[in-house]
């Protein structure tokens, strides 16, 4: 019934019922067909990806595109990213893919501790300066990266990180101010009885952070963290700047070196693309759940 | 503000005796008090993110202030050369600087249109039942994919010889021969607009679909009593429900349009036919590696500087326009 008052738009609302329901019914027609037409604005791109993966690259650079690889799947793309281009060599994508899980994974469980340990005690512990403290980490979601991009390059320099993946993990363990807000407004909708029972009972500050408050926020935990991680698997700015040389290239950077290796070789470019975008993609479709409610509560302030 | 008022977990158990379990009262924080484990636990914990805010941020940010009005050759700060304004000065005249803004500000318009469709998107989102999950997951993909695997996506499907863009144009017969899409000043903008309208609603829809949840039903039943029409209904009562997260999503869009880099910088390392996908930081980018006499760090942090008084100007948009035209009412 909740359609029909929706879609209802007659200037009668006396109107006969069967004529209503014909309406509704066109009306329901329209707006699947619209958003029919809104998911092939998503997918046919990555259909058009997909196909072109699978085709030989006679039948890629070919000027008549094929809807499907009518002369037989190849698989010489994904051949050229899995296979080094020169014997004993390192293969971009897979070099690519190693450096971004090791430099991007420990970061980001880190940070997620620092945060919500941060988080733990804004909103549940009693100590002096509090609230100034907690102006102060909120002020600094104000200040723009863009600012500080130029002079933290340069003493990154100074200090010998440049070309380390140092300037990618150091700073992201001491934890992200968003990520301390969101688990605040989490930690403070737990009751303070419980924890007040288990202070009792001779837990810790630790103790009830680990025993009693980890466990109840596991779901925002989840949700931070595929967060964190998609955001750092994905990025391609700070790479640039610091990582570009071929040994320590993370993901996104090794595809541009593969990309610019296999130039004109389309079948061996989508190839590649799938294979970095798979990642996310799947863990997307696992994690759905976490990834809409992390979204969802952390942008409705 | 909010956590004065809470009860405190985990206070001493002298705290918790003398008040009976209760909170205590506010006007005790200030009667001296002798420092607790409970106190340095808190500082602690809370005290790791500020010092990676001091060490990471702090330093850098007042460091900027002095770089900015410097001169420097190359990477090298012992070769600073005090010059005043005359960073600002110099950015502010170069007209590659301005094709950027110009750039950048076409961003900003397929930002708020990408806005503009994902309204009507999750409008309609949120009318159907069957098939809305699927919907839903499919919509907000993009938002979860590489930028940079996306962009070659892109490259493929507007290629000059083979891509089907100009393959399915062609079999249509709207154009007799290729168009070299990326390498004109107009198609190109054209197509960075396809890429950044179609990676740019995933998460407008999630959020408005979340905002949408929660429009009162009953405005609806009451309007339909009085004959009001689908579109006077989105206009008087759904936009103005939604118009919090609809403005929330306008700010954080055009914040993130000004700092738009990736996507153009992929698709055209060389700023594109006539510098077209030249955006603002990709400028600064260019001043910190591609600069004719190195690198000029000076330079770039300036336009840093720019950049961020023009998102000071948005956030201050921010809290003049949301108590204009935006309804808080709940």
């Amino acid at each position: 019934m909740n359609n029909q008052q929706m879609t209802q738009g007659t200037q009668k609302p006396k109107s006969k019922s069967i004529q209503n329901n014909s309406v509704n019914k066109a009306k329901k027609a329209v707006t699947h067909a619209l958003l029919i037409l809104f998911l092939l604005w998503i997918l046919i791109p990555f259909y058009i990806v997909i196909v072109t993966s699978f085709k030989s690259l006679e039948e890629a650079n070919s000027p008549n595109f094929t809807w499907f690889p009518v002369k037989g799947f190849s698989f010489e793309g994904y051949k050229r990213v899995f296979e080094s281009p020169i014997a004993n060599s390192y293969t971009a994508i897979l070099t690519g893919f190693w450096n971004t899980l090791w430099i991007i994974i420990p970061p980001t469980l880190i940070g997620l501790t620092t945060s919500a340990l941060a988080a733990y005690a804004f909103a549940k512990l009693r100590f002096r300066g509090k609230n100034i403290l907690f102006g102060v980490l909120l002020s600094t979601m104000m200040i723009p990266g863009i600012v500080t991009l130029v002079p933290s390059f340069t003493i990154y320099d100074v200090i010998g990180w440049r070309k380390t993946p140092l300037p990618l993990m150091i700073p992201g363990m001491f934890g992200a101010a968003a990520c301390v807000f969101y688990l605040r407004q989490f930690f403070m909708g737990i009751p303070t009885e419980t924890l007040e029972a288990a202070r009792i009972d001779g837990l810790g500050y630790l103790g009830i952070f680990f025993r009693m408050m980890v466990p109840l926020a596991v779901p925002a935990l989840i949700a931070q963290g595929v967060l964190g991680f998609v955001g750092g698997y994905n990025d391609y700015f700070a790479p640039l700047l610091y990582l570009t040389q071929p040994p320590m290239q993370t993901l996104q950077i090794a595809l541009t070196t593969f990309v610019s290796q296999y130039n004109a070789d389309w079948p061996a470019i989508m190839a590649g693309t799938i294979v970095a975008l798979l990642p996310t993609v799947a863990i997307y479709i696992v994690a759905q759940k976490y990834f809409i409610e992390g979204i969802a509560t952390s942008g409705l302030k | 503000m909010m956590f004065r008022k809470k009860t405190d977990v985990g206070s001493e158990a002298v705290a918790l005796e003398s008040t009976g379990g209760l909170p205590v009262p506010e006007r005790e924080g200030k009667v001296k008090k002798r420092i607790n484990k409970e106190e340095i636990v808190g500082w602690t914990l809370t005290g790791i993110p500020i010092l990676g805010f001091l060490i990471f941020g702090l330093i850098p940010l007042v460091f900027s202030f002095y770089i900015s009005f410097n001169t420097f050759r190359g990477l090298r700060l012992n070769t600073a050369q005090w010059v005043g304004f005359d960073n600002f000065g110099k950015v502010l005249s170069d007209p590659l600087f301005w094709i950027s803004v110009r750039n950048t500000v076409l961003v900003i318009v397929a930002t708020i249109l990408s806005l503009a469709i994902s309204i009507v998107i999750s409008t309609l989102l949120f009318q159907v039942k069957r098939g809305k999950k699927l919907y839903q997951t499919v919509f907000f993909i993009p938002y979860v994919c590489s930028m940079v695997a996306i962009t070659f996506m892109w490259q493929w499907i507007f290629n000059y010889n083979y891509g089907v863009l100009n393959a399915i144009l062609r079999s249509l017969g709207f154009i007799g021969e290729n168009v070299n899409w990326l390498n004109n000043e107009g198609s190109f903008i054209f197509c960075m607009y396809v890429v950044l309208v179609w990676g740019g609603t995933g998460f407008n829809i999630i959020l408005l679909s979340a905002a949408l949840t929660n429009v009162n039903k009953n405005c609806y039943e009451a309007a339909e009593l009085d004959g009001a029409g689908v579109f006077t209904k989105f206009f008087k009562i759904t936009l103005p429900a939604i118009s919090p997260t609809v403005f929330y999503l306008l700010i954080t869009g055009v914040i993130g349009a000004l700092q738009e880099f990736s996507r153009f910088q992929v698709m055209a390392p060389d700023g594109g036919p006539q510098y077209a996908g030249l955006t603002i930081v990709f400028y600064l980018y260019r001043l910190l590696f591609n600069a004719q006499g190195g690198s000029d760090i000076g330079l770039a942090t300036s336009v840093g500087w720019i950049l961020a008084v023009l998102i000071a100007g948005v956030v201050g948009l921010n809290f003049w326009g949301s108590k204009k035209w935006v309804s808080y009412d709940e």
